[in-house]
């Protein structure tokens, strides 16, 4: 039963035999105030989070600062520890269930394989999803729901927080699939160096998602990805099959669709909200994506 | 005393109306909105929506939403058997078959429920057999008050959480 559980009790693990199996979605939360340490455990398939407050995680040797922004997503059988400091901290852990996290993945993977697409190997290893997300509205909104039907007397509870849990669960499977599809491009043999690169590329991309309206260089956007300029493009448009300038104009161009349907302002104001410092640049390159003109657009929309 | 059986549960509810009221609250997308969900849709085997008034048919798919919960909260399902008279069924909570039987008892009518073929282990015995069966009580009490008095107990407003009426 997706039950909110507190954290449980710390104890000694043997490390080399406590890979856990979950057989249900197991949430663990807990407000905890003060210095707190959890030590190195082996983790299922899930998601980690901060509803509340900020942490420090260390995940596979590598720590990680969590704060409300963004969550982690871990691969099963990876060692996680956790340290919090401050006050009124409260931290996520889901777990999702093995053996359905498993189904619903080989239901993915081989029905693509059926549909002609060449099979993709080790689509069980998320070790590609294993860093920071953010922007996630869903998972966001989704967490609070979780903790509070976990706990819940409503009708059908422990079915609608299941539901939930599906539709992050399908999210991530979904998200791996794409990950493994991109990797693939970089045609990196080893395979610890093409998980660092794809998770950089990533980085990268996301950095441009969350600062699209802001004036920034690919020189800052290398910097993110921590590669010279030169190797960042070229990897980038390998991996992800559009260079990252052209993926900066989607992006704001898609805000920019969001802020005509969605709002009065001006067309002007869109524009340089957005991220675009020329008007006339905005409109072309606006057109060439949609066939209209910003302000035909919005009258389509409008309808 | 039997060994309790933790795979089926049966539950019924009386209502002073005829059978077949009973049995039309059950059978159109817009009566389940009535006394049951936010928004029920019913597609038929080639995909395509049944209108409110459309009479569902076994074989149909549907996507269920409830007051109280966004859209990302959504039940999907089969419907198994549905004979325009007193029996209407379909799939429920990790597939679990849901039959309604609905039959005269004493100048009344019995609306029956039952879920079955739910799984036993220990670790989700409880999500299935308590979770399930404490949502469709209040349901079906819902059912009774909207046919004998037109009182809606459902609360609709997501921001009430963790009540029994949604």
């Amino acid at each position: 039963m997706i039950v909110v559980h507190k954290l449980p009790e710390t104890q000694r693990l043997n490390l080399k035999d406590a890979i856990p199996a979950h057989s249900d979605h197991y949430l663990f939360t807990e407000t905890i105030s003060g210095s707190f340490e959890y030590p190195e455990h082996f983790t299922g398939l899930g998601i980690i989070a901060m509803l509340r407050g900020n942490g420090d995680f260390k995940i596979n040797d590598v720590n990680t600062r969590l704060d409300e922004n963004g969550f982690f997503v871990v691969n099963r059988g990876s060692k996680l520890s956790i340290r919090l400091h401050g006050d009124a901290n409260i931290p996520v852990l889901l777990y999702f269930n093995t053996i359905l996290s498993e189904v619903l993945t080989n239901t993915i993977f081989y029905r693509n394989k059926v549909s002609g697409t060449e099979a993709m190997h080790g689509f069980h290893d998320f070790s590609l999803l294993e860093h920071i997300h953010y922007k996630n509205a869903t998972l966001k909104n989704h967490l609070p729901w979780l903790i509070d039907l976990g706990a819940s007397c409503a009708s059908f509870h422990a079915l609608k927080a299941d539901m939930l849990i599906r539709v992050l669960l399908d999210d991530i499977i979904a998200e791996n699939y794409s990950a493994i599809a991109v990797s693939n491009n970089l045609a990196v043999v080893k395979r610890a160096t093409r998980i660092a690169l794809y998770k950089r590329l990533s980085l990268a991309k996301q950095w441009m998602e969350l600062n699209y309206a802001s004036s920034f260089t690919m020189d800052q956007v290398a910097d993110v990805a921590m590669q010279n300029t030169h190797h960042f493009l070229r990897l980038f448009k390998k991996a992800f099959d559009i260079t990252p300038h052209q993926y900066l104009i989607d992006i704001r161009i898609a805000q920019a669709k969001n802020r005509l349907t969605e709002t009065d302002q001006s067309v002007s104001a869109i524009c340089h909200a957005v991220g675009f410092d020329s008007l006339s640049s905005f409109s072309t390159l606006f057109k060439e994506r949609s066939g209209l003109s910003p302000t035909g657009f919005r009258q389509q929309k409008r309808i | 005393m039997e060994k309790q059986e933790w795979s089926r549960f049966k539950l019924r509810v009386n209502i002073k109306t005829q059978p077949q009221e009973a049995y039309n609250s059950w059978i159109t997308p817009g009566a389940l909105e009535s006394w049951f969900l936010r928004r029920a849709i019913f597609r038929d085997q080639q995909g395509k929506a049944r209108d409110k008034n459309s009479v569902i048919m076994a074989g149909d798919s549907y996507e269920w939403y409830w007051h109280g919960y966004p859209d990302s909260i959504l039940e999907k399902g089969t419907v198994l058997k549905a004979n325009g008279s007193d029996t209407f069924s379909f799939t429920f909570s990790m597939g679990c078959p849901v039959t309604i039987s609905i039959y005269p008892e004493s100048g009344e009518t019995i609306v029956e429920l039952v879920e079955s073929d739910l799984p036993t282990d220990n670790d989700t015995v409880l999500k299935h057999f308590v979770g399930d069966s404490k949502g469709w009580i209040f349901y079906l009490v819902n059912l009774k008050s909207i046919l004998e008095g037109g009182l809606d107990l459902r609360n609709k407003r997501t921001e009430l959480t963790n009540v029994i009426t949604s």
